[in-house]
């Protein structure tokens, strides 16, 4: 039996940040705890997975992109090297708890972010072409409806009519608003849109705390809330600015590395809120595309396909790098430009997926990515 | 051979329907095949140009299918191929990368107390702390704070070290675990703590998003002092933080469990005395109260005198004095008269007059220096004797004398009763006279000075 007293707090928005929780176990709904919890760390922009994860091991590498390639990268094995920002992230990788899937991509090759972006939240088999996110139906599936912490309701987690959403303004004497006119207000409207005033009238009753607002700190408080019994199983945490067309750089302090350091600090705090829980947690980045092998001519990378993602969390027990590597040479790349994807990344969502919130992969193809083909790499990331 | 002929028309008519599908769905939009899609059953010829083209429908709509090989792209529906690079760091690094602590936990930082040798006491000690700021923005030695970021109880156990206090930073700082739970200090035989704990670097005030601690190692520091628990000297453990500050530690007033004990004894015993004075002290006052009216207030108590009104007249306007100490107010020349019906007399008063004020008291100061005027003569002989006889008032000096009007210190009540008594008792009955007449009208005076003098 789960104790059902929630804290729902709190939604928490920031620039260059903002946070959803979702999936709070409801009575009646839910037939089993599920077995984990699953954070998605989107990173908008397309991140560029050769400076984070750069394979020193092709001899291509450092022809296509010198000044690109951080110098005193971790060196992972004698292919694969870290990027020198995500200091914590090797740490997890020290203690097996942390991950790369490399050359890989959500199936969307046409480099428009708006297009991308709503591809690898809706999880659909074209840009636009799902009202749904594949996290929202993945939490549908698993039957446990719960809210979306946001002002709007982030298309990721959209699926299910019971999710809510919420979006707290903390303006001064504003927070209580006159219960009497809203019940006069339900009471004249029809059922549905009756519910919708009483809807406002609860929220409006709701407490909000200290709200953090970095980044950092929303992970933290995510983290905490998905570690207490009967809290949200899933979270999103949006990152941006990884839009480098320009001075990109390639070491710590520069314009990817303070990027890259924001997401080591936000899976560090997402281990320092889970407490206990990471055991039963993973933690995955999304992002809408790779950039170019080549740098052009300002100093950075431009929209590409192929690109990497990090998985932390204790769910994962042997770190690794997961790849099929494509090679950098001109003609190994995606229309002799970008990095090829070689791993439908959509299959690392699934396998998060299945690990987490316990359903089948098939399933999860079928109805939440619409492929039914779509291949299972479970083994490779959890086993 | 007719159904031979039959048989080839057959042949002829499906070839050229064919062609003439696929030459004319050429022209069609991708949405306008899925349309067809959206059927139950749609034709096969439809369905194989969807295929042809390598889109796919959705809800009616087109899009291109991932999973089609074109412009180059690679299969990404096979796991054929996948390789897994197990990740081999040496053991140097991957002692480093175990140290990062990605957790920011101060619990992390057990394993590295094996690095020192550690104290063991074989008594509890209990001492002071106080958690200062130091800044290094303007010298590289940093310069110390005026203000305590945390403070309370250090207690060292064997070589455990424990705070038991509280920080003052606002925001999260203000929950307790951190000061609980978030340290892991041990005290090294050296006298130096080292450890981890959470530090709050950057103040939170109401209404600001509250901020993390930040997760610090204490390090024998150069700069520190070590604590001699033998002796139980006071230590400074300095604390490198940021850049721009760091932060420093004082521990203070070690004590053992038998040395605290014997404190507590003692402020027991103190305590009692305490009372007991006190009690004491209210049976004497009760006995003042007979004797005087309530005015000059005291804690628990008043004084009384019972001929307080006496009225003064001022013959000219006063004559502002330029020189004001700290908490002098009106100060002026005046010049009038005193008339008392109670003491029944009449008497001229010329002097240099001030007010003094603080939360506690408030005082008439009046001057009988050598060169006042000779209204004051009477005065000017006893007001040296006076002070060495009873204290000092508020106002103090050499030619002057307090006459307190309130007064919420129980000393000073007590010192002007002595100055009362003293003048009460003189044989010189000008001096008495004048002493007592300047008392009856003190109010009245403060009074005029403050409503005709301007500072």
């Amino acid at each position: 039996m789960h104790n059902y007293k929630l804290t729902r707090r709190d939604f928490l928005k920031a620039s260059g940040a903002s946070l959803f929780l979702s999936g709070i176990p409801l009575p009646g709904f839910t037939s089993d705890e599920p077995p984990g919890n699953i954070s998605v760390i989107i990173l908008e922009g397309g991140m560029d997975g050769l400076t984070a994860v750069p394979p020193f091991g092709d001899p291509n590498l450092s022809k296509m992109r010198e000044s690109l390639v951080p110098e005193n990268y971790l060196k992972l094995n004698s292919f694969f090297g870290l990027h020198p920002s995500l200091k914590k992230l090797s740490s997890f990788m020290a203690s097996n708890n942390a991950s790369i899937v490399h050359a890989t991509s959500f199936p969307y090759k046409k480099r428009s972010h708006f297009e991308g972006q709503n591809l690898v939240e809706g999880g659909g088999l074209s840009p636009f072409s799902e009202k749904t996110g594949w996290l929202g139906r993945s939490l549908e599936l698993a039957k446990i409806p719960g809210r979306a912490l946001s002002l709007d309701m982030p298309l990721i987690l959209r699926g299910y009519s019971e999710n809510d959403n919420f979006f707290p303004a903390n303006i001064q004497n504003s927070n209580r608003i006159n219960n009497n006119l809203v019940d006069s207000l339900s009471k004249a409207h029809n059922k549905e849109s009756g519910k919708v005033f009483q809807k406002v009238k609860q929220k409006s009753m709701e407490r909000l705390g200290n709200i953090p607002r970095d980044a950092e700190s929303l992970a933290e408080y995510a983290g905490n809330a998905m570690s207490k019994n009967g809290g949200p199983v899933a979270s999103v945490i949006r990152l941006d600015a990884f839009d480098t067309h320009a001075s990109q750089g390639d070491g710590e302090g520069k314009d990817l590395g303070v990027e890259l350091a924001k997401v080591d600090n936000v899976i560090a705090a997402y281990r320092r809120g889970l407490g206990s829980a990471w055991d039963r947690s993973i933690i995955m980045t999304i992002t809408e595309f790779g950039r170019t092998v080549a740098m052009n001519g300002t100093w950075g990378t431009d929209h590409g396909y192929g690109t990497v993602g990090l998985l932390a969390g204790g769910a994962i027990k042997k770190s690794r790098v997961i790849a099929k590597w494509p090679g950098l040479a001109k003609n190994e790349q995606y229309e002799q430009r970008d990095l090829m994807a070689t791993i439908d990344y959509r299959s690392v969502c699934a396998a998060c997926i299945e690990k987490s919130l316990g359903l089948d992969h098939d399933v999860i193809a079928s109805q939440v990515f619409f492929d039914s083909k779509l291949p299972r790499v479970f083994d490779y990331i959890f086993t | 051979m007719k159904h031979l002929k039959n048989l080839l028309f057959l042949v002829v008519l499906f070839c050229l329907s064919t062609v003439v599908n696929a030459a004319y769905l050429d022209d069609w939009p991708d949405d306008a095949l899925c349309g067809w899609m959206q059927q139950s059953s749609p034709p096969e010829y439809i369905i194989e140009e969807v295929k042809k083209r390598g889109i796919l429908c959705t809800d009616g709509v087109a899009s291109i299918n991932p999973n089609a090989s074109q412009n180059g792209g690679s299969d990404t529906q096979s796991t054929e191929g996948i390789e897994i690079y197990d990740i081999v760091f040496d053991e140097e690094i991957l002692g480093e990368l175990i140290k990062i602590a990605p957790v920011e936990s101060a619990a992390d930082f057990t394993e590295f107390f094996k690095e020192y040798q550690l104290a063991f006491l074989q008594n509890q000690l209990t001492c002071g702390f106080k958690l200062k700021r130091v800044v290094y923005e303007n010298t590289s030695k940093g310069e110390i704070e005026d203000w305590n970021m945390a403070y309370g109880s250090l207690i060292i156990n064997g070589s455990e070290v424990t705070l038991d206090g509280s920080w003052r930073m606002g925001g999260l700082s203000n929950d307790p675990k951190y000061m609980k739970d978030e340290v892991n200090l041990r005290l090294t035989r050296d006298g130096h703590i080292v450890g981890k704990m959470a530090y709050f670097h950057l103040s939170i005030n109401n209404g600001e998003a509250p901020r993390k601690p930040l997760f610090i190692e204490l390090k024998k520091h150069q700069n520190s002092k070590p604590l001699n628990y033998k002796i139980r000297a006071a230590a400074e453990y300095w604390i490198d933080v940021e850049d721009w500050a760091g932060g420093i530690m004082y521990v203070f007033n070690c004590k053992d469990s038998a040395e605290l004990q014997k404190i507590k004894s003692a402020k027991e015993k103190a305590v009692k005395l305490y009372t007991d004075a006190l009690a004491k002290e209210k049976a004497e006052l009760r006995l003042l109260n007979k004797i005087y009216q309530p005015y000059v207030l005291g804690p628990n108590t008043v004084f009384k005198i019972d001929y307080l009104d006496g009225v003064f007249e001022a013959k000219s306007a006063p004559e502002d004095s330029k020189k004001l100490h700290d908490d002098e107010l009106h100060k002026a020349h005046i010049n009038g008269m005193i008339n008392s019906a109670s003491l029944d007399q009449s008497i001229g008063l010329r002097t240099l007059m001030s007010i003094r004020e603080n939360e506690d008291n408030l005082t008439l100061v009046v001057s009988a220096a050598e060169d006042e005027d000779k209204e004051m003569d009477p005065l000017k002989e006893f007001a040296e004797p006076a002070i060495l006889k009873c204290g000092k008032l508020p106002g103090f000096w050499w030619d002057k004398l307090s006459f307190v009007v309130s007064t919420t210190d129980i000393e000073i009540a007590k010192t002007q009763k002595c100055y009362f008594d003293f003048f009460n008792n003189q044989t010189n009955s000008e001096a008495k006279k004048l002493y007592r007449a300047i008392l009856s009208a003190s109010p009245r005076i403060l009074s005029y000075l403050k409503s005709d003098t301007d500072r």
